[in-house]
C-alpha cells in the first residue's frame, strides 16, 4: 500500500520505523546521557573528569551564565522601532504581524501553528533549569543548613538509576568500549510515548472538490499513548458519533444502552502498513470485517499481501510504519477515520505524573440548539412529522420534546418518529457521559 | 486554501536559518572558541530579538523548538561526506545550543528535541571537547545534560499532514536586494559574482580539481573551465574594452530591421488598405475625420508702445528714469596681455545698468563670443531702431528679440561707424533667417537689426551715472582683454 500510495515521495511522511527498536535505541542515548552526568551537578561531573578545582570550575560556570542575556521585552508584539535589528526573521514576522491586524487573518494563523488548542503545560516547564543553581541558594541565609541538598523543581521528579549496566555499547570512531549502561527491554514500551491524531469520520465518499479543498480533514483528537498499550487502548482513547446513533424510532419507547449502534454493530479494524487489526469478539455471530476487503485485494496482485490480526494483542510499540502515514479506523462497516502516528519520543521525567492515554486536545465543536427554546443543546432528533416543525430533521431539547411531542399523559401528539441525539460535545471521552449519565439514568426512571 | 497546497501563512521558523548563517560568519570572523566572545558576540548583535514579536504560547513553543533543532546541524562532524567541519563552526553550534536553551521564556521552556544519531555526534563532540580540554564548552554540554535538556525523538521534525504546506515564497525570505551603480554598466554582472553561488561554483570548482588530482583522473586532458574564474576574466575584458569605447555616444535610434526590407511601398499600401478595419467600441472615434486645426502664426505688427513696453521687460531701467549727468570720463587705455596662442574673438559686451528690475542675473553675462566679422552696425537714432523693427515682419516669431539682441551683442564690435557704412550694408539681404543656426553664423538682417538696437541702448547706458566700473571692467573679470581696434581675446591662462 506504501506504493500505491508513493509515501516515500510526501514530504510529510517519514521512513518506516519499529517503534521497538526506535525505543531501544533512544533509551541507549538517554543512558549515556546519564552516565556522561552521573552526578548531579555539572560542575561536580566536570571535576570528575578533567580533575580540577571546584573554584575553577564555579568559574566556568560563571561565565556560562547567560541569565543576564533575558529579553526585556518578551511576547510582545512589536512593530515597528526594529530598525537597528536586521534579523530576517524578524524582518519576516513583521510584516506578518501587520497581516495579523486583521482578525480574520490572525485566527487563521493561528490555527495553522502545530499546538493549537493544547495546553502549554503540557508541552514545556516552567524554567530551564532542573535544578535551582547553586548561588541562588547559598545568598538565602534561612536555608543555610540545606545548603548541601539542592532545590528540585516540584514539577520535576528525577529517576534514580540503581540497577547495573546489563548491554555493551563500542563507540565507533574510536572503538572505546564504553562501561555498560542498564536497558531494560520490558519497560522499553512503557518509555516510549506515541503522539497519534485521529481525525473526522465520514460514512460517505468524499467528493473531488471536498477532497481538494481539505477542509473537512479535520483533527478531532490528538492522543499520547505508551508503547505498552495496543490498538484496542487506541480505538477506546476516543469516540465517534457514528457509534452512538440509533436507527429505530424511539418515540414510543425507551432508548438503552444496547441500542446504541456500537453495540448493534460492534465490528471495527484498524489498517496499518500492510495489516488488517480487527477487535476479535466472542459473539458467534461475529464476522471479520477484513474478509470482503482482503479477497478483492488478493485478486489484484499489484496491491501486496495483507494480513489480519487482533487489536487486542497488537502493542503500539511493536509497529511497524511509517509517521505522518495516514492510516484508517474502519468502524460501523462506512464511517473511516484517518489515524496518523505523528511523533515518537521517549519518555522522560516531565512525564511522570501523567497519566496515558493522555489527550492534548479537545475540539470544539458547535452544538445543536433546540429548535424551540434555542437555549438547550439538542438531545432529540424528530424526523417526519406532521408540519409543525419548522426543519425535518428537527433537534429538541428534553423538555421541549415532552411538552411538545406528548400530552399530560404522556401520549404522543401527531404522527412522528424520534432517535435521540448525541452531541459530539458530549460524547467526549468514549461516551461515558452517556452511556454511564443520560441512558441509565433513563432506565431507572 | 487548500491542505498541502500553497499558503499565504509563513512558517513560524521562517528566516531563522539566514540569521543564523549570518551569526556564525561573524563568530568565524572573529576566530575565538571562547564562550565569553561567543556572548559578547551574541550581545552585539542582539540576537535576543529572535524571540520578539510573538504572543501566542502555542507560537513561542513551536519557534523555540525550531530554534534549538537549527542549531545542531552546526555541531555535525562533516559538512558533507569528505568534507568535515571546522572545530569553531561545532562550537558555534554548541553555544548556540546552550544559550537559546538557557534563554527561553519562563513557562515555555521546551527541551531540545534530539535524534539517536544526533546525540551520538554531541556526545562524541564533547568527548574532543574534553582531549581539546576546551572546559568552558565541555561544561556547556554537561550543564545541558545535568538539566535534562535532551528529548529523545525518532526524527527531529514531527511528521502531520493536517499541518503540512508548501509554504511558497512566503518561506523563501526575499533574496538580498543588490545596490547596483546604475551607471556602471557592469555593476549587475559585479554583484553576480559576489553572490554565494558563484562562491560556491569556485568552491565546488576547486574541490573537484582538487580531487581529481588526487585520484589522478585525466579525462581527456582537458579541464573544467571554472565558471567564477571566467566570469571575472571576460568582466575585465569587458570593462577595458568599454573604456576604450567610452567617447563614442552611441545613436539613441538604433536601424529597425524589417523581415523584408525589399518591401516596396505599393505592397504595403495595398496590404494596409486591404485589411478590414475593425475597432473597439472606445476607439470608435478614430473613424471620424481629423480635426483641422489652423497653424498658428505669431507674425504680428508691434507698435511703439508694445517695443517700449518690451524695453521696459529687460534688465535695463527705461529712459524716465535714468538721470541724464554729465558723462563718465573716458577710461585709460587697456594693458595689452600676453595672447599670442589665444583666438581673437571680437566680443561686443553689453554695459551693466545698476538697476535691476528683477533679481535675476543679468543676461548680459552670459554673452557668447563670436569669430565671425560680419556687420557692425550702430543705430543712431531711436525713429530708425523703430523702423528696422518694423521690418522684423519677416523674422521667425519663435526667438524673441531680447536674444536676438544678445546674441548680436556678442558677435559686433563696439564700432559704430559700420552702422553708417553703406558699403558693408549693401549686401545686406533681407530674406528670411534661418532657424537653428549656431551663434556666429546669424544672418546679417538680424546682426543689422541689432546693432542698430544696441547702439541706442549703448547711448542710453553712457548717460547714466551709476556705472559699475567701466565698460572695460569685465576684461578682468572674465579673463578678456581688447587691443588698439577694440577685439577682444580670451585669457588662456585664466
Amino acid at each position: 500500500m506504501d506504493n500505491i500510495m508513493k509515501a516515500d515521495e510526501q514530504p510529510f511522511v517519514s521512513a518506516p520505523v519499529t517503534f521497538g527498536n526506535f525505543a531501544f535505541f533512544a533509551r541507549a542515548a538517554a543512558e549515556e546521557c546519564t552516565q556522561m552526568a552521573s552526578e548531579e551537578r555539572a560542575h561536580e561531573n566536570f571535576q570528575k573528569q578533567t580533575k580540577l578545582s571546584e573554584t575553577i570550575a564555579k568559574d566556568i560556570l560563571g561565565v556560562l551564565d547567560v541569565s543576564d542575556m533575558r529579553n526585556l521585552v518578551f511576547n510582545r508584539e512589536m512593530d515597528g522601532g526594529l530598525e537597528r535589528n536586521q534579523l530576517v526573521s524578524q524582518s519576516i514576522l513583521m510584516e506578518e504581524n501587520s497581516r495579523r491586524r486583521n482578525a480574520q487573518f490572525k485566527s487563521i494563523a493561528l490555527r495553522a501553528l502545530r499546538y493549537d488548542h493544547i495546553d502549554q503545560n503540557a508541552l514545556a516547564r516552567q524554567t530551564p533549569h532542573l535544578l535551582v543553581p547553586q548561588k541562588e541558594i547559598k545568598d538565602e541565609d534561612d536555608f543555610e543548613e540545606d545548603i548541601d541538598k539542592p532545590v528540585v523543581d516540584e514539577d520535576i521528579i528525577l529517576v534514580a538509576h540503581d540497577h547495573a549496566p546489563e548491554v555493551q555499547i563500542i563507540d565507533g570512531p574510536t572503538q572505546k568500549i564504553k562501561p555498560l549502561i542498564p536497558i531494560e527491554l520490558d519497560k522499553l514500551d512503557k518509555d516510549l510515548i506515541i503522539s497519534v491524531s485521529v481525525y473526522l469520520g465520514y460514512t460517505r465518499q468524499l467528493q473531488y472538490h471536498e477532497i481538494r479543498l481539505g477542509r473537512l480533514l479535520k483533527v478531532t483528537d490528538r492522543l499520547e499513548l505508551t508503547g505498552d498499550h495496543t490498538l484496542l487502548d487506541l480505538k477506546n482513547a476516543f469516540s465517534c458519533p457514528a457509534d452512538f446513533a440509533f436507527t429505530e424510532d424511539f418515540s414510543e419507547k425507551k432508548p438503552t444502552i444496547q441500542d446504541f449502534a456500537k453495540n448493534k454493530w460492534p465490528s471495527s479494524m484498524f489498517f496499518i502498513h500492510n495489516t488488517f487489526f480487527v477487535e476479535l469478539q466472542d459473539n458467534p455471530e461475529w464476522e471479520d470485517p477484513s474478509l470482503t476487503i482482503r479477497t478483492w485485494a488478493a485478486k489484484r496482485n499489484y496491491l501486496g499481501p495483507m494480513h489480519v490480526a487482533s487489536m487486542a494483542d497488537m502493542k503500539l510499540g511493536d509497529l511497524y510504519c511509517r509517521l505522518g502515514q495516514p492510516y484508517v479506523y474502519i468502524h460501523q462497516g462506512v464511517c473511516e477515520h484517518l489515524i496518523v502516528f505523528n511523533d515518537l519520543f521517549l519518555r522522560d521525567e516531565s512525564h511522570d505524573k501523567v497519566e496515558f492515554p493522555r489527550r492534548l486536545v479537545e475540539r470544539n465543536f458547535r452544538r445543536i440548539a433546540c429548535d424551540i427554546c434555542k437555549e438547550a443543546s439538542a438531545q432529540w432528533m424528530i424526523v417526519d412529522h406532521e408540519n409543525l416543525l419548522p426543519n425535518s430533521p428537527a433537534y429538541l431539547c428534553s423538555s421541549c420534546y415532552k411538552e411538545f411531542c406528548f400530552d399530560v399523559h404522556g401520549n404522543k401528539v401527531g404522527q412522528f418518529k424520534a432517535v435521540p441525539y448525541c452531541d459530539r460535545k458530549d460524547i467526549g471521552d468514549g461516551g461515558k457521559f452517556i452511556s454511564e449519565l443520560r441512558f441509565e439514568s433513563a432506565q431507572q426512571e | 486554501m487548500p491542505k498541502g497546497g500553497a499558503t499565504s501563512l509563513i512558517p513560524v521558523y521562517a528566516g531563522l536559518r539566514e540569521d543564523l548563517d549570518m551569526f556564525l560568519k561573524a563568530f568565524l570572523d572573529i576566530r575565538s572558541q571562547r564562550f565569553s566572545d561567543y556572548k559578547r558576540l551574541f550581545q552585539q548583535r542582539e540576537m535576543m530579538l529572535l524571540h520578539n514579536g510573538r504572543s501566542d504560547s502555542a507560537e513561542i513553543i513551536e519557534f523555540n523548538e525550531h530554534l534549538l533543532v537549527s542549531c545542531l546541524p552546526y555541531m555535525e562532524e562533516e559538512i558533507c561526506p569528505g568534507t568535515p567541519r571546522c572545530l569553531e563552526e561545532r562550537l558555534f553550534g554548541l553555544y548556540s545550543l546552550y544559550t537559546f536553551f538557557y534563554t527561553q521564556a519562563a513557562g515555555h521552556v521546551v527541551k531540545i528535541r534530539i535524534d539517536p544519531d544526533s546525540w551520538r555526534n554531541f556526545r562524541q563532540f564533547s568527548e574532543l571537547l574534553l582531549e581539546l580540554k576546551i572546559y568552558d564548552a565541555y561544561m556547556a554540554c554537561l550543564k545541558l545534560c545535568e538539566d535534562k535538556a535532551f528529548k529523545y525523538v525518532a526524527f527531529l521534525q514531527v511528521f502531520d499532514p493536517s499541518q503540512f504546506k508548501r509554504f511558497g515564497a512566503a518561506s523563501v525570505p526575499k533574496p538580498p536586494i543588490v545596490l547596483a551603480n546604475v551607471n556602471d554598466p557592469f555593476a549587475r554582472v559585479k554583484a553576480l559574482l559576489s553572490t554565494d553561488l558563484f562562491r560556491k561554483i569556485d568552491v565546488i570548482h576547486k574541490e573537484y580539481t582538487r580531487m581529481k588530482s588526487d585520484l589522478g583522473v585525466n579525462l581527456g586532458g582537458e579541464e573544467m573551465k571554472n565558471a567564477y574564474d571566467e566570469l571575472k576574466e571576460n568582466l575585465l575584458t569587458h570593462q577595458e574594452a568599454y573604456k576604450m569605447e567610452k567617447s563614442v555616444i552611441p545613436s539613441a535610434i538604433l536601424p529597425i530591421i524589417t523581415e523584408n526590407p525589399l518591401k516596396s511601398r505599393t505592397e504595403i499600401k495595398e496590404k494596409a488598405y486591404s485589411a478590414d478595419l475593425h475597432l473597439e467600441r472606445s476607439r470608435r472615434h478614430y473613424t471620424t475625420d481629423e480635426l483641422e486645426v489652423t497653424p498658428q502664426k505669431f507674425d504680428f505688427e508691434p507698435t511703439k508702445e508694445e517695443v517700449k513696453e518690451e524695453m521696459k521687460d529687460e534688465d535695463w531701467v527705461t529712459k524716465s528714469v535714468k538721470k541724464k549727468t554729465s558723462p563718465a570720463p573716458k577710461p585709460e587705455p587697456k594693458r595689452k596681455r600676453a595672447r599670442a596662442q589665444t583666438p581673437k574673438f571680437k566680443l561686443q559686451l553689453p554695459k551693466l545698468t545698476g538697476r535691476r528690475t528683477n533679481n535675476s542675473i543679468a543676461s548680459e553675462l552670459f554673452a557668447v563670443p563670436s569669430e565671425s566679422e560680419t556687420l557692425k552696425t550702430e543705430a543712431t537714432d531711436v525713429e530708425e531702431v523703430v523702423e528696422k523693427k518694423e521690418e522684423k515682419d519677416t523674422l521667425p516669431g519663435k526667438m524673441p528679440k531680447s536674444i536676438l539682441k544678445r546674441r548680436a551683442d556678442d558677435l559686433v564690435e563696439e564700432n559704430p561707424k559700420y552702422l553708417h557704412d553703406e558699403e558693408a550694408n549693401s549686401d545686406i539681404d533681407e530674406e528670411l533667417p534661418k532657424m537653428g543656426m549656431l551663434p556666429g553664423k546669424m544672418p546679417k538682417s538680424i546682426l543689422k537689426r541689432s546693432f542698430m538696437e544696441e547702439a541706442v541702448e549703448k547711448k542710453e547706458v553712457e548717460e547714466e551715472e551709476e556705472y559699475i566700473g567701466g565698460p572695460n571692467y569685465l576684461d578682468d573679470l572674465f579673463g578678456l582683454s581688447s587691443d588698439d581696434e577694440g577685439n577682444l581675446s580670451i585669457n588662456s591662462d585664466l
